[in-house]
């Protein structure tokens, strides 16, 4: 089977700096990884870098290959086929991943008319509502008509991280790719949105690549981690497995430091 | 005896919405109590009253018996030299045009407060576990956690009886995170500590007593150990069930 990503001695740099180094790793299919890293660990890069959407300074080596296809060094014009069908990414602040100017309903029905047209079919006025209002209703936003006609200003962050959720959606991507999706969000909210993407992960049969410095979160998300340090990844394997007897010496530390905050919770769920 | 005492105090930007809603709190002296809320519920607004920032709507805040007027300038002129805050963001609450010395030696200055400056800085830094010979470099050279400790050595370098935080670890990554409340947990120990975050499990790991606000109002304050073990109100459960454990 095609991995659905397949990074393979990936290696970035500006200028002299190595950001990462060395990294490899497979997502198959409904496959969900984790990377875990703290800031400047790569995490984030890697993903762009998956996605061809490095900033020009940055300059990658090695392979990473979406269902096939190599995104190293190739064109826009056919990277842009492999976004959306095959990948697509949430970002951590939905207030600059949404346009200020555009009601959320437009934002999110561009890219599911979109991919309408890829399939062969054209949906426009009535239908393409309907889709669209359904697919607001999927990510449980309240009242979705009043939201699709709102401004990214006028809705709440969780309500925002749930347009962009619906935006990536709307591509039906083999992979979904989530850069801290609940980072800038209050914890009450963050849970609300985990548990909402890891119901859509299951129904929609995706891979997910979730990126996130809070072991805690990722711990509940995916089944598989890498711990990524200084773009070097020092332990890669099963989530249980790695959180209950680490080997590599760093993420021992950041095990200990999240169970130590866990401890003074107390027992309680 | 109580250092702090905030009665039915409410708060607004606008008339139309109250931020605070008659919030009620005492804080005792040595004790370390935890403000938790999400946002939007008041947490930084209460700070800033706190800190004389701001003037009550409504209610009245009291320190050491006596009422904390913005407008008093003789008491804050005291009063600032007896409460000192800590930020969130060490990027951006240190001037980077100025060296440590002249950073945490700050206080000492707009304060006018007597006695060797030099000194007094160094003896900021050590509490705080930083080398004396950083003195004379600038904050762009240092770490997210080593700027949050110069942060801390320039709020208690005027030796303040209240430590304010707002916030202060909740930019810096998990490794250094541990270590920075350590070195408030060691602080606590000699003086009060009011410690604003929306992080429960930094609160439980720092704080006796905690007080969650949620929208404005205190909706339950008591020991930390006690609230953890059994959260009375429906928000207070609602939070600490959605805080992610790793043990889960």
């Amino acid at each position: 089977m095609t991995p659905l990503l397949a990074v393979d001695h990936l290696t970035l740099k500006a200028g002299q700096t190595t950001l990462v180094h060395d990294l490899s790793f497979v997502i198959q299919p409904g496959e969900r990884l984790g990377l875990i890293g703290e800031s400047g660990s790569g995490k984030s890069l890697t993903a762009l870098a998956s996605t061809g959407l490095l900033p020009p300074a940055i300059v990658p080596h090695g392979s990473a290959r979406l269902i096939g296809h190599e995104v190293i060094g190739a064109p826009d014009r056919a990277l842009n086929r492999l976004r959306g069908t095959a990948v697509a990414m949430v970002f951590q602040e939905p207030l600059t991943a949404l346009d200020p100017l555009q009601r959320a309903g437009r934002q999110v029905a561009e890219p599911l008319r979109r991919r309408a047209r890829r399939d062969g079919r054209q949906i426009h006025g009535r239908a393409l509502e309907r889709e669209l209002l359904a697919l607001f209703e999927q990510v449980a936003l309240p009242e979705p008509g009043r939201i699709a006609r709102s401004y990214p200003h006028e809705l709440s962050g969780g309500q925002r991280q749930r347009v962009a959720i619906a935006m990536a959606l709307a591509c039906r991507p083999q992979l979904l790719i989530a850069d801290e999706p609940t980072t800038a969000l209050d914890v009450t909210t963050q849970a609300e949105i985990l548990k909402l993407l890891d119901r859509l992960v299951a129904e929609r049969d995706m891979a997910l690549l979730f990126i996130s410095h809070d072991l805690a979160v990722v711990a509940g998300v995916v089944s598989r981690v890498i711990v990524l340090r200084q773009g070097v990844a020092v332990e890669a394997g099963p989530v249980g497995e790695v959180f209950s007897r680490p080997r590599d010496a760093y993420t021992s530390s950041l095990v200990a430091a999240a169970r130590a905050f866990d401890a003074a919770l107390g027992g309680q769920p | 005896m109580s250092l702090i005492s905030v009665e039915h105090v409410s708060f607004g930007y606008s008339r139309a919405r109250q931020v605070l809603d008659d919030v009620s709190l005492t804080v005792r002296a040595g004790a370390s109590i935890g403000l938790v809320g999400e946002s939007g519920s008041g947490k930084t607004t209460l700070l800033r009253l706190l800190l004389g920032l701001a003037r009550p709507g409504a209610g009245r805040i009291g320190f050491e018996g006596a009422t904390v007027d913005p407008g008093n300038r003789s008491f804050m002129r005291g009063y600032r030299q007896k409460v000192q805050a800590v930020f969130q963001d060490p990027y951006s609450s240190l001037d980077p045009r100025q060296t440590v010395l002249g950073i945490v030696g700050e206080p000492l200055r707009s304060l006018r407060l007597p006695g060797p400056r030099r000194e007094q800085v160094e003896a900021a830094l050590e509490a705080v576990g930083l080398e004396r010979n950083v003195l004379g470099r600038y904050p762009h050279e240092f770490s997210g956690g080593q700027r949050q400790r110069i942060a801390v050595a320039r709020a208690i370098v005027a030796k303040p009886k209240l430590l304010l935080a707002d916030e202060a670890v909740s930019a810096l990554d998990l490794s250094t995170r541990i270590r920075i409340v350590d070195l408030f947990r060691t602080l606590a120990a000699s003086m009060t500590l009011v410690f604003v975050s929306h992080d429960l499990g930094v609160v439980a790991a720092l704080c006796e007593e905690i007080v969650i606000l949620e929208h404005g109002r205190v909706v339950e304050a008591g020991l930390t150990r006690a609230i953890l073990a059994a959260p009375q109100h429906p928000y207070t459960q609602t939070l600490l069930a959605s805080v992610p454990r790793l043990s889960a």
